[in-house]
């Protein structure tokens, strides 16, 4: 399986390299070392608009020998307030990352779903408790600004340590 | 988080234990007919129980993928003990298997053998139609090399229009051209393979797998550009995309009419399907054939169905001459 699956990564390596331009909130997808095709390294940008603007927030996705068999494990390296993220380990609740993992999916795919989940939260199934309240209970705005607050302790800036 | 019930992707035929309920009650009073399944059961039982058991003392400590690593372990654990797809065995040793089963089963596999004399086993991993479906497509194609070669032909033909399904389907060359690369390369390599390097091919993880990918994304593609016909058949508010992730494109997910019609339709290859149940009320075994839209070229591919779980049956009046 090792030799596929690396096989497979450099290729989407040269890929994502070539569609850079096409998808503007993704800063950065790439191994975190040339020599281990194995972990990789993302940077998702916070939508101009939301309360995640402005945020830079970092990836960490580690392949597993059966990839694309099996789902790469992804969670967030940046702390981010979210429903759907655990605020402590950075753990995804994401159904394709999980029970729902298909080997159609490519790391450029996964990360742009992950960034589309920072706009569309799924509260009823939270990994952070406080933020899907918020939500469940309507009161935007105070979501809003406790996102914008983290954002911008977390994710600005010379944020890049864990 | 609470203990949902998780769908089980296992093939050993058990449909009670298609959840993890506290309920194990359906599992351990339902009748298992098939003795193969008893050692798969008993194993199913006693995670049923421990997860059970902590859904009601620590409900909060077990989730949904620490269930499903469970599941998994067991399923694997389960399957590895068989090749992916095994010699083939005279159907008396399958016979064998029911000696001190049910009657039902005895009388059909009996009746059976007047016109099938072989089977052959895929591994009960959730993968077992696709496997089966392949491997019997591709050893008919092997074994007729010489006397048609036009199987071959046809077969190379059908598997790279895939790659035009596949793209019409939406996915993405990048995502799909390894296991479509791998499934056109054994095809090729037909024209100078041995029985024994066809059936190493199919039992190498690497090689095996990427032909089930294969076909399950054809299953899914054709799915996908005949919504009109297929939708209708979905659980209400379920869309095509959805089933498709969960129930086709998704290894180890057991397989649905559905993609038996899809992959047939798709591949131009007709099926037959012996179903061997317990059911007492007939003595002969049912045949359910799946036919493509265009006159099949070929026999149709046999195989045969025992609750969850598919494998290769081999028709007298079909030409065995090197199955091994």
């Amino acid at each position: 399986m090792s030799t596929a699956v690396h096989r497979r990564m450099l290729k989407e390596y040269m890929a994502i390299q070539k569609n850079a331009a096409t998808r503007p909130h993704l800063e950065l997808l790439e191994p975190i070392q040339e020599d281990d095709l194995l972990h990789w390294q993302a940077i998702l940008l916070g939508t101009a608009d939301s309360a995640y603007e402005g945020g830079r927030f970092k990836l960490d996705i580690v392949i597993p020998t059966s990839y694309p068999i099996q789902s790469p494990t992804i969670r967030f390296v940046t702390k981010i307030c979210h429903p759907n993220v655990h605020f402590k380990t950075g753990e995804i609740c994401l159904d394709i990352l999980k029970s729902e993992w298909t080997p159609a999916w490519t790391l450029e795919s996964i990360c742009v779903a992950i960034s589309s989940l920072l706009t569309n939260p799924e509260p009823s199934s939270p990994l952070n408790c406080d933020a899907a309240n918020l939500l469940r209970c309507g009161d935007t705005a105070g979501y809003n600004s406790l996102v914008k607050m983290y954002t911008a302790l977390y994710a600005i800036g010379d944020s890049d340590e864990e | 988080m609470t203990v949902t019930p998780v769908p089980v992707p296992t093939e050993a035929p058990i449909p009670a234990a298609a959840t993890i309920a506290p309920t194990i009650a359906p599992i351990t009073t339902g009748a298992v007919a098939d003795p193969v399944a008893a050692g798969a059961v008993a194993n199913l039982v006693g995670a049923t129980a421990a997860a059970a058991a902590a859904g009601q003392g620590q409900e909060a400590q077990l989730t949904d993928e620490q269930i499903l690593t469970q599941m998994q372990a067991i399923k694997d654990e389960e399957a590895n003990a068989h090749p992916l797809v095994d010699h083939s065995v005279d159907l008396m040793e399958l016979a064998q298997e029911y000696e001190n089963g049910s009657e039902a089963f005895k009388k059909k596999i009996e009746n059976l053998s007047d016109t099938h004399d072989r089977m052959r086993r895929s591994r009960g991993d959730g993968n077992c139609f696709y496997r089966a479906f392949a491997f019997a497509w591709f050893e008919r194609v092997m074994l007729a090399i010489k006397s048609k070669p036009e199987l071959h032909v046809n077969a190379v033909r059908t598997i790279e229009e895939t790659k035009d399904l596949l793209l019409a389907a939406q996915f993405e060359l990048l995502a799909f051209e390894d296991f479509y690369q791998v499934t056109l390369e054994t095809l090729q390599n037909l024209v100078h393979f041995t029985s024994e390097e066809l059936l190493t091919a199919f039992q190498n993880d690497e090689v095996s797998n990427s032909i089930v990918m294969h076909f399950r994304l054809v299953a899914s593609a054709f799915l996908k550009t005949h919504q009109d016909d297929y939708a209708p058949f979905l659980e209400f508010g379920q869309t095509m995309d959805e089933f498709c992730s969960m129930h086709v494109e998704a290894m180890g997910r057991e397989s649905e009419e559905m993609m038996l019609i899809a992959l047939t339709k798709a591949t131009h290859v007709s099926i037959e399907v012996a179903y061997l149940s317990g059911n007492q009320s007939a003595d002969e075994v049912n045949f359910l054939p799946f036919l493509p839209d265009t006159a099949p070229y070929m026999p149709p591919l046999v195989l045969l169905y025992r609750p969850g779980h598919y494998d290769i049956l081999y028709r007298k009046s079909h030409c065995l001459e090197g199955v091994i």
